[in-house]
């Protein structure tokens, strides 16, 4: 389709690139048929909400059969229920699987058509290869999901109301109890997040979790902008702040059927690393704060002393120590200030190469289809 | 227009109509597979009246060096003038000097000659407005443009005497010297380049798919080995929005580059495609991966003669 203008169109201007489009269908010969694509009629009919679902998969062969089945189980609910939402692509991202977790995919995908699989070329870890999935949807939402049935897929739909009712645009599902795991892993882990939270002044970091729903431009959005170090829902909240949560079951079936759990501690510790370097940090912009205290606590400090040389020379009995305090007061909140507005710097250059977007624009008006079915439900 | 020998199966002719990014593509490709370029001519829009003389004389020039009699001539439509907002005159104008092709085809095929007509169609133009795009979804065009696409495809469909291959292209990107319609990557890449300001008009998370135009010369040149019938969706299967791409450009060119949003009420709306709904064998590059090479590309100003192989894209 071609969307760039050219010498003769309407914009005359040749750098300008069209990508509007007419609300009005042509009336078309006898050939054409009435409906546009099933599922998903064009604009001058109501429009269904298009849902997508983007799984990272690294190890989960044993599941994923009936993990498809499950998000099948929603599709036709959704479908049986007359919701206008379809729930049109499920993507998964195979992160160089140490298992058959891809041939399995492969099989699966012949039988569905709305099933996509996306092969890395090597293991990139669990944010990458979400941000790769979400960067191959179209849908109106995107759910994010685990490939081992932790995650419930008919939970979605209540995120789906919970997001439309309160107007945001990503909803995370946390778990109503913390999957089962070691005392420490789950307590370190929530002492991590809280640590980050109070750091970095975002309060939705205790409620980041790989089960969310997110607005689908929303989400292209923060991955098209993500980079390999960045922490995919740290990005999330350079886009919105309307974040809410809703408690979902959750059940370790990876853990109840084998005994193990999905991550090593070794990988979870390289998750709260990636969560730290991609929060900017209130501390580091309190660096330039502080080193202009310390400079002004030690020039009066250093006055005071000298005052105290000049005036009071007995009150002194060492000889030398004025200069030198005096030199270790002047030097010392220099290099704090200095060392502050360095900080400073890199904070704002580490935020501008992670792609925090200085703003972004958001289109709610989809939600009325399905906030008006909703209330007719309730109604009924 | 160009007319193309075979060198390897002397006898063997393909004319091209339309030398814009796309055609210049399937050229290159063609000269990949060792086919040379026998005759370059003018097929001006402008000289409607003209083309009947101009096509009888190229019927001439084949006869001539088709002997036998029964060798094959592949054609390819790939020509274009009317833009995605074109009027509905200016289709028409368009469709006129396309339906003179199909006559001469079937003169052509009068002749005793197989002759296989590559129609290169547009998936944005038919499917626009619908996203998921599959095997069973069904042409729906909202304008001129999608129209006359529409009308291209069945006109085609009526020569019951050709073999006919249509390709439907989603959003091509590609750089090209001398090329009019660039699409959003080479308008972007160019304009950051030299430091001008993109208009965008509609939204910046937009999806659009892309594929590059050299992949799909390269795939419809493949296709020119096949004997039946076949309608094709050259898409990527992967929607890209325009922030994407955006912001590619600007970690390629190494700066900021400067845009200009005119939002309008109707909004871009999204096409996307079904991975499913794609041809076997088509293995399209990711726009994303293809970026930093149009804009060395561009840099360079590397396409100096399109029709040879190394001129990319």
């Amino acid at each position: 389709m071609p969307i760039a203008s050219s010498k003769g169109s309407r914009f005359d201007d040749e750098n300008a690139v069209i990508l509007e489009t007419s609300t009005t269908p042509l009336e078309m010969p006898g050939e054409i048929e009435a409906a546009g694509s099933p599922g998903f009629p064009d604009a001058t009919h109501a429009r269904a909400v298009a849902l997508s679902t983007v799984t990272p998969v690294y190890r989960g062969a044993a599941y994923l059969e009936r993990l498809v089945d499950q998000l099948e189980s929603l599709r036709e609910r959704l479908r049986g229920e007359e919701w206008p939402v379809r729930l049109a692509e499920c993507v998964f991202v195979v992160d160089d699987a140490d298992d058959n977790s891809e041939a399995v995919l492969q099989r699966i995908a012949k039988r569905h058509d709305w099933v996509t699989v996306l092969v890395l070329s090597r293991n990139f870890g669990q944010h990458p290869a979400t941000v790769a999935g979400l960067l191959h949807t179209s849908g109106d939402w995107v759910a994010t999901l685990d490939e081992d049935l932790q995650h419930e897929p008919g939970a979605i739909a209540d995120a789906l109301v919970a997001a439309v009712r309160s107007s945001s645009d990503l909803v995370y599902c946390v778990p109503e109890r913390p999957p089962h795991g070691t005392l420490f892993r789950n307590v370190t882990s929530r002492l991590c997040k809280r640590a980050v939270a109070l750091l970095s002044g975002n309060r939705h970091v205790a409620s980041f979790s790989s089960f969310r729903l997110i607005r689908g431009d929303v989400a292209r959005a923060a991955a098209a902008v993500s980079m390999r170090r960045t922490y995919l829902d740290v990005a999330l909240c350079w886009f919105t702040d309307r974040i809410v949560s809703v408690p979902v079951p959750a059940v370790d079936v990876r853990h109840t059927e084998t005994g193990t759990s999905g991550y090593s501690t070794l990988r979870l510790a390289s998750h709260a690393l990636r969560l730290l370097l991609s929060s900017q940090l209130r501390a580091l912009r309190l660096g330039a704060a502080i080193g202009v205290g310390a400079l002004t606590a030690s020039t009066l400090i250093a006055i005071t002393v000298l005052v105290q040389r000049l005036m009071f020379p007995a009150s002194i009995g060492v000889p030398g120590w004025t200069s030198l305090l005096l030199a270790i007061l002047f030097f010392g909140g220099l290099t704090a200030l200095l060392l502050g507005v360095l900080l400073e710097y890199t904070s704002t250059v580490l935020m501008h190469v992670l792609g925090q977007p200085t703003f972004f624009v958001v289109d709610r008006s989809g939600d009325e289809p399905l906030r008006q079915f909703l209330e007719a439900s309730v109604s009924t | 227009m160009i007319l193309l020998e075979s060198k390897t199966a002397p006898g063997r002719l393909a004319t091209v109509f339309g030398i814009g990014q796309i055609g210049s593509a399937i050229v290159r490709a063609m000269v990949d597979r060792d086919w040379q370029v026998v005759r370059t001519r003018s097929f001006p829009w402008s000289d409607a009246a003209g083309h009947r003389e101009i096509l009888e004389s190229h019927a001439d020039e084949i006869g001539a060096r088709q002997t036998s009699g029964d060798e094959r001539l592949d054609i390819v439509w790939s020509a274009g003038r009317a833009g995605f907002d074109a009027s509905p005159s200016r289709t028409a104008e368009e469709l006129a000097s396309f339906e003179s092709v199909l006559d001469f085809a079937d003169v052509v095929t009068a002749s005793g000659r197989r002759v296989h007509f590559h129609l290169i169609s547009s998936a944005g133009g038919l499917f626009e407005g619908q996203r998921f795009v599959g095997l069973d979804s069904h042409p729906r065009p909202r304008r001129p443009y999608g129209r006359l696409k529409w009308e291209q495809e069945r006109l085609l469909a009526s020569r019951i005497e050709l073999r006919s291959h249509v390709y439907r292209l989603s959003s091509v990107f590609g750089t090209i010297a001398g090329g009019r319609r660039r699409g959003l990557v080479g308008t972007l890449v160019e304009n950051s380049l030299r430091h001008r300001e993109t208009t965008i008009v509609g939204r910046m998370s937009t999806l659009r798919d892309f594929v590059a135009a050299d992949d799909a010369g390269r795939f419809v040149v493949d296709n020119m080995e096949t004997d039946r019938n076949t309608t094709h969706l050259l898409a990527s299967g992967r929607p890209t929005s325009i922030l994407e791409i955006v912001r590619r450009v600007e970690w390629a060119v190494r700066r900021p580059v400067p845009i200009s949003c005119v939002p309008r009420p109707t909004n871009g709306v999204d096409i996307t495609f079904r991975r499913s709904a794609l041809p076997a064998g088509w293995n399209p590059r990711d726009v994303r991966s293809a970026i930093p090479g149009l804009v060395n590309d561009a840099i360079r100003g590397s396409v100096r003669n399109p029709y040879q192989s190394g001129a990319s894209s």
